[in-house]
């Protein structure tokens, strides 16, 4: 055992005393990790969401159709059901504002404190507001503003077409409703009763001692200046006139306020429509702490890191081939196991020394979680362990094997160089796989990087309260050391010592 | 009769088709210096090879203290310390790390390892340079730490693989120093080279290789004494008295060759020598021309292959 400690303190020493090797398996991950993710946007990794995407900024309390509701949600809603809108709510006047300031957003509707109180007071009485215009709505004067970000004007028209639309389909039906519950108001049949003449029957002219008589005095007679069955003839007019309107226009409930009721296509509304909060996925600071695209970026490049210590671990070999020393090794009281051994040991270390930094510093720089937030410090590690080591299984069985049939430092640059680049990128290391065609994303899984990034993506790539599938880690987990074993094997049977 | 110290017999190693080494045999008693002297690619790493337990022969047997030296007894490694022709060292280690590994690998360890460390350090010179990492050194600094890093475990043979390849004069008179210290300790060595002068310089028996085969093994004085030496002169008068008074010296053979000169081949060119000026200072001569070329391992190795050493 002493022999094997001597043997691997001393490949460590040559390893962490190695410029290149120390760049190659610590700076370099960290740097691609820092670069891409300073370049690549929030959705690197995911789905390609085509939506349109609708930000929101609600500051309405007031009440609107339904009692304490107020009238933006009824538009938010109504928005959420329109197909191909992604709609978002911001929380944070500041954070509008900065998506804005900083283009990540081409426009915000934005809801003042009236917005409901104004359309309330919309109407088509005289007294009423007013809100269209020719092409739709004044938002001034219902207390919404459109902030548009300059440089994205085309965007900007698209999302504030969206919301005229919208807007119409809100306020319209409310007005057409509220005025259709104006036909039975006693002032409307007082005023009905008053514009309506009709002529008086000739037989009748004597009596009447006129020719034409109002609609209201005729009701007044038929009472018989009974001021209670006045007013109850007056209803029976105004509910009349409303059921006429009704049954002629029987498509439609004109009391309906709703866009839906109006034009009566509740059954056709759209299902499943959402209103997201806003998140900011794209991370805080000049590293972008927090952003979502990490949850992609660090796992594809320690995975595809890691498996780097293919070539170290091969020039090491090589090297001490080509130097004489592997004789001396050989000249000395050690067994094939011992020096077997001697390079296993401080390859799995440091391959797992090097996972173990840079998920540490991907955590501390780029806020990458490692499971649930509900998890303490102690769960995370007890889960990514396993992940950890049999990813390192593997790659030190592919460093070995790779060592043990490359002759010189090129051979090992040739063969590493392509096997660990190949399985990379096929393995989803350089593109992720959500980003593949998905008749092809099966591909990924004929390489250990495969595997390994459906580990590391289930425990580092989930939200605060994502349950990683204990299922799929523990296959890759399989898989892993499976291949670390077959490859050890492969080594073990090729090593060429003499 | 007392086994030799170290045995080789039979020897054979082919790789494929050619043959390295062919039916090798000689014996290396303890306590001498042993000189394996051919030309690159003779077979003379390959022997070492076996000798130290890094290659089975194909056939015949090595065998130290009358053990059989197999690749897979460790024990036996114990013995043994090899200096191998490239310089094999860590050149990301310092020269004491160097020496504290090799040593810790013999299962030396904590004040024994750092007093053997130390002592190595002073008999190869690098005190100074101990703590430094051995990619600074130059060529002469590496081959001395080459030697002393297969001297840490205390071996009884050491084997030395062309250890001065490369090295500056002031590196190899170390060398040479230290392998005849190590010596005078009672260490048996055996040491390969194809620089003749070193291997005469150092080695008490020496063993002639080429293609594999042992032309020759002896003593320094036995091997040269197969080749004669040569006297040549001219003398004036050279009269035909003298002549025949020439042709009567013992253990010397006249020849006449071009332009007057006269060519004594004998046996003991210092003795041939003295008998030489007694009988022109008799006969009244004066020498006018003298040459002298006593045989050396160089004329001893043409004369045995066929070949120079340097071919």
């Amino acid at each position: 055992m002493s022999i094997v400690w001597t043997l691997v303190k001393k490949e460590l020493r040559l390893v962490l005393r190695d410029p290149v090797s120390l760049l190659l398996l610590f700076v370099l991950p960290l740097l691609f990790i820092l670069v891409f993710g300073l370049f690549v946007g929030e959705g690197f990794g995911q789905k390609p969401d085509n939506r349109l995407r609708i930000m929101l900024l609600d500051l309405d309390h007031g009440s609107g159709l339904n009692p304490g509701e107020p009238w933006s949600k009824v538009v938010q809603r109504d928005l959420a059901e329109t197909a191909g809108i992604r709609i978002e709510t911001i929380e944070v006047r500041e954070d509008a504002e900065r998506l804005i300031r900083e283009h990540k957003q081409a426009a915000i509707l934005v809801f003042g404190p009236n917005f409901s109180e104004r359309i309330n007071r919309c109407s088509f009485l005289a007294d009423g507001l007013n809100p269209f215009h020719r092409d739709g709505v004044y938002l001034d004067k219902i207390d919404v503003q459109l902030w548009k970000d300059e440089k994205q004007p085309t965007t900007s028209a698209i999302i504030e077409q969206v919301v005229q639309v919208s807007l119409l389909r809100v306020i319209l039906p409310w007005m057409i409703g509220r005025a259709f519950e104006r036909l039975s108001d006693p002032e409307f049949i007082q005023l009905l009763g008053d514009k309506v003449n009709l002529p008086v029957p000739k037989q009748f002219q004597f009596m009447m001692r006129k020719e034409k008589i109002q609609l209201g005095e005729l009701l007044k007679m038929a009472s018989g200046g009974n001021v209670n069955e006045a007013q109850m003839y007056n209803q029976k007019v105004g509910d009349g006139v409303q059921a006429a309107l009704a049954e002629q226009f029987k498509k439609y409930n004109l009391r309906g306020k709703t866009w839906a009721s109006l034009t009566k296509s509740s059954e056709e509304a759209r299902e499943g429509a959402e209103v997201l909060q806003y998140k900011d996925r794209e991370g805080s600071g000049l590293l972008r702490y927090g952003g979502e695209h990490y949850k992609y970026l660090v796992p594809m490049f320690v995975v595809m890191f890691v498996f780097f210590l293919v070539l170290i671990a091969g020039w090491v070999f090589v090297a001490e081939r080509r130097q004489g020393t592997l004789r001396r090794l050989q000249a000395a009281p050690l067994t094939r196991i011992h020096i077997l051994m001697g390079k296993m040991v401080p390859c799995f270390a440091l391959s797992v020394g090097q996972t173990l930094f840079l998920l540490t510093a991907s955590r501390w720089l780029f806020g990458v979680r490692w499971g649930p937030d509900s998890w303490t410090v102690t769960q995370q590690l007890a889960w990514m362990l396993p992940v950890v080591l049999c990813t390192s299984l593997a790659a030190m069985g592919l460093a070995l094997w790779i060592a043990s049939v490359a002759g010189s430092e090129l051979q090992v640059a040739i063969y590493g160089g392509l096997l660990v680049l190949v399985l990379a990128v096929v393995g989803g290391c350089v593109l992720p796989r959500e980003m593949m065609p998905e008749n092809t994303q099966f591909i990924t899984l004929l390489t250990p990087q495969g595997w390994a990034l459906d580990a590391y993506r289930e425990l580092l790539g989930g939200s605060e309260n994502y349950q990683p599938n204990a299922a799929i880690l523990l296959r890759s987990c399989v898989v892993l050391a499976m291949v670390g074993v077959f490859s050890l094997g492969l080594a073990s049977w090729c090593l060429r010592l003499e | 009769m007392t086994a030799a110290f170290l045995e080789v017999r039979e020897v054979n190693k082919s790789y494929g088709p050619t043959l390295a080494l062919d039916r090798v045999s000689f014996d290396v008693q303890a306590g001498e210096v042993f000189g394996l002297l051919g030309p690159n690619g003779a077979g003379k790493t390959t022997l070492l090879s076996i000798m130290s337990c890094l290659l089975e022969p194909t056939s015949g047997e090595v065998r130290l203290l009358g053990t059989p030296v197999a690749a897979k007894d460790r024990e036996v490694r114990r013995l043994i310390g090899i200096v191998p022709q490239e310089l094999a060292l860590y050149d990301d280690l310092t020269a004491r790390e160097n020496l504290c590994f090799f040593g810790e690998l013999f299962g030396i360890d904590g004040a024994e390892l750092r007093q053997r460390v130390a002592h190595i350090l002073a008999a190869i010179g690098l005190e100074d340079r101990a703590a430094d990492r051995v990619r600074t050194f130059s060529g002469g600094m590496k081959r001395r730490l080459n030697l002393g890093v297969a001297l840490v475990h205390r071996p009884r043979l050491l084997l030395l693989d062309e250890p001065t390849v490369g090295v500056d004069p002031q590196s190899r008179n170390h060398i040479f120093e230290e392998v005849r210290r190590l010596n005078a300790e009672g260490m048996t060595i055996v040491y390969t080279s194809h620089y003749m002068e070193e291997v005469q310089a150092l080695c008490s028996r020496i063993g002639i290789i080429d293609r594999g085969k042992l032309a020759a093994c002896d003593t320094l004085l036995r091997l040269l004494q197969t080749l004669p030496g040569a006297i040549r002169f001219r003398v004036s008068p050279m009269t035909p008295g003298l002549r025949e008074r020439l042709k009567e010296l013992p253990d010397a053979l006249l020849c006449e060759q071009e332009n007057r000169l006269l060519e004594l081949e004998c046996g003991d060119v210092k003795l041939a020598l003295v008998e030489l000026m007694r009988l022109l200072q008799h006969e009244g001569a004066e020498l006018v021309h003298l040459e002298i070329e006593e045989p050396n391992l160089e004329r001893v190795f043409l004369h045995l292959t066929g070949r120079q050493l340097r071919d």
